[in-house]
């Protein structure tokens, strides 16, 4: 049953690069922005994760996820109100606020760098050790909370975007900008959700994916797959980056066991070369996004 | 279309009955709901708006015509704050909102239909219709204000869960006004509704904005199809590159030789 494992991790796996594609779908598809500090909000996140079990170690799983989700949200937030929303409302140019991002980026790395240190740290807790015994095969207890992080985020992320107000009126902006302030709804709120949402976002994939290897200042480096991912599956489209993140998921656990692991980030790249030769403007151009 | 009858309940928009079929200055208040004085406007490279005035009155309609680059689409922007003024005033209410951010003029009670509709494409006519309800929003669930919409354009109520970019025209037309009802406007701004309609559309919208007006809705309307416009609004107003060069009563525009020669081909 080395197969079935194999897909299960491959998901799993493929379900980081989703969370952190999400991200980078939700701020295009807002403000036609590709906000290339989104991998790094994820490295912070994981920090943030290991700050909090460092304060309380006994803390559940679940609830590290649900806090640091919540604590990196406002740091995202806070980053977009005072480097972005400026910025935004002004119209500025898009390369400049794509370099903005990157700036940011390696400003979140560095400064991660400066407090917790240069080496990897991991996270303290049972859970990194739990292991499933499936058909006899051992699969990480951490890999069944990425799916169920997955799936409950997915369905949260609907109700948010059709149920709330605030969700509408991203959406909303979104499909056009001037309109939606004529309504009474500011380009800041906007802006301000989709960046807090997404810190959020890439939060979760930080704290699931530190017990799989290790929080590190340039744990940000998987970020490039996942924006590879968010290509696959059309940048701005929400279904198209999980689409995306559980392809190249899948295609490099499975690459990596027929050929060589040494070989994993080629082969994601080659599928996303691939795909885009096939579909020049990813999965799901037109679909339904967010 | 408007299978409505007069006497109905009416738990949604307030409306001051009767609408006064010629404007009367005299008749206002506190003066004139909507005054632009002296309004320039315009993008970096070009001035459009060349020194504009006009007035609207409480339960007027009043019809903005000119050609096309003549700055109809101009003066609605810097009306609704799409685009800040370089000079003169603009008052609502006898407030100066020249300047002020969309969001805050729309909370005063002024609404606009931008031209090309502008509907929100990847959302449904239902939640088009609530993102018009932004200024007043509580819980997120269909209001009386959005049966109102609906009794107003039944075709909307049918396709209501359907994703607005895939309306007919006159479909995104009726939502895109329905939207602007929904904020509870005091002041109507209409740019271009019959724009790329088909005659028996136009005619439709056209019904529609007469029996807006008769419930007492207060409308600024600017169009090229200056027959239906002059038919329809109490007073006009035209503009020439940048400039209010006529104006007066609709009937008086209507007899005028320019005006004919100029605006209704005949």
């Amino acid at each position: 049953m080395q197969f079935l494992i194999q897909l299960l991790s491959g998901l799993a796996v493929g379900c980081i690069y989703a969370l952190i594609a999400i991200g980078f779908s939700m701020i295009y598809r807002a403000l036609g922005l590709v906000n290339f500090a989104q991998s790094e909000i994820m490295m912070l996140g994981a920090f943030v994760g290991y700050a909090m079990l460092t304060a309380l170690p006994g803390m559940p799983f679940a609830l590290l996820l649900v806090l640091a989700a919540a604590a990196t949200g406002v740091l995202g937030w806070l980053i977009e109100r005072i480097a972005f929303r400026r910025a935004i409302r002004n119209r500025a140019d898009q390369v400049y606020l794509v370099l903005l991002t990157l700036g940011i980026g390696m400003v979140l790395s560095n400064g991660a760098r400066l407090i917790w240190g240069a080496n990897p740290v991991v996270y303290k807790i049972p859970l990194v050790h739990e292991v499933y015994r499936l058909f006899g095969d051992p699969l990480s207890a951490v890999y069944v909370y990425i799916v169920a992080t997955m799936l409950a985020l997915l369905a949260a992320l609907h109700w948010f975007f059709s149920r709330t107000w605030l969700g509408l009126a991203v959406r909303a902006t979104a499909d056009d900008r001037d309109t939606a302030s004529t309504m009474g709804i500011s380009v800041g709120i906007a802006s301000g959700v989709s960046f807090g949402v997404a810190s959020m976002i890439g939060a979760l994939a930080g704290v699931l994916y530190a017990p799989i290897t290790y929080a590190s200042y340039d744990m940000g480096s998987v970020g490039i797959k996942a924006f590879a991912a968010a290509v696959i599956g059309t940048l701005g489209s929400i279904p198209g980056a999980v689409a995306g993140g559980l392809i190249i998921g899948l295609a490099e656990t499975f690459g990596g066991a027929l050929i060589s692991n040494a070989y994993m980030d080629s082969i994601a790249f080659s599928i996303m070369i691939l795909i885009l030769l096939i579909r020049p403007n990813g999965l799901f151009p037109t679909a339904t996004r967010l | 279309m408007i299978a409505r009858a007069q006497g109905e309940e009416n738990d949604g928009w307030q409306y001051r009955s009767g609408r006064r079929r010629m404007g009367n200055p005299a008749m206002s208040r506190a003066g004139p709901l909507l005054q632009l004085d002296s309004v320039r406007a315009g993008y970096t490279a070009s001035q459009v708006l060349d020194g504009v005035s006009l007035e609207v009155d409480q339960g007027e309609v009043v019809c903005l015509l000119g050609r096309n680059g003549a700055g109809k689409t101009t003066t609605i922007r810097a009306i609704c704050g799409l685009l800040a003024p370089t000079g003169g005033t603009i008052a609502f209410e006898g407030r100066p909102i020249a300047g002020k951010s969309p969001v805050d003029i729309v909370n005063l009670g002024l609404s606009v239909v931008p031209e090309g509709r502008k509907v929100f494409q990847s959302l449904s006519v239902e939640e088009n219709l609530l993102v018009g309800a932004y200024p007043h929003r509580k819980g997120l669930v269909p209001s009386a204000d959005m049966d109102e919409v609906f009794s107003l354009f039944p075709r909307l109520a049918e396709r209501r869960r359907q994703a607005a970019g895939t309306l007919s025209g006159g479909e995104q037309q009726m939502l895109a006004m329905g939207r602007a009802m929904m904020s509870r406007p005091r002041l109507l701004l209409l740019d271009e509704p019959s724009m790329g309609l088909a005659p028996l559309l136009i005619d439709q919208v056209f019904d529609t904005i007469n029996l807006l007006a008769e419930r007492g809705m207060t409308v600024l309307l600017v169009e090229q199809n200056a027959a239906a416009a002059l038919d329809l609004a109490d007073r006009c107003y035209v503009l020439e590159r940048g400039r209010i060069v006529v104006s007066g009563p609709s009937a008086e525009l209507e007899r005028s030789e320019n005006i004919r020669k100029a605006y209704l081909g005949t």
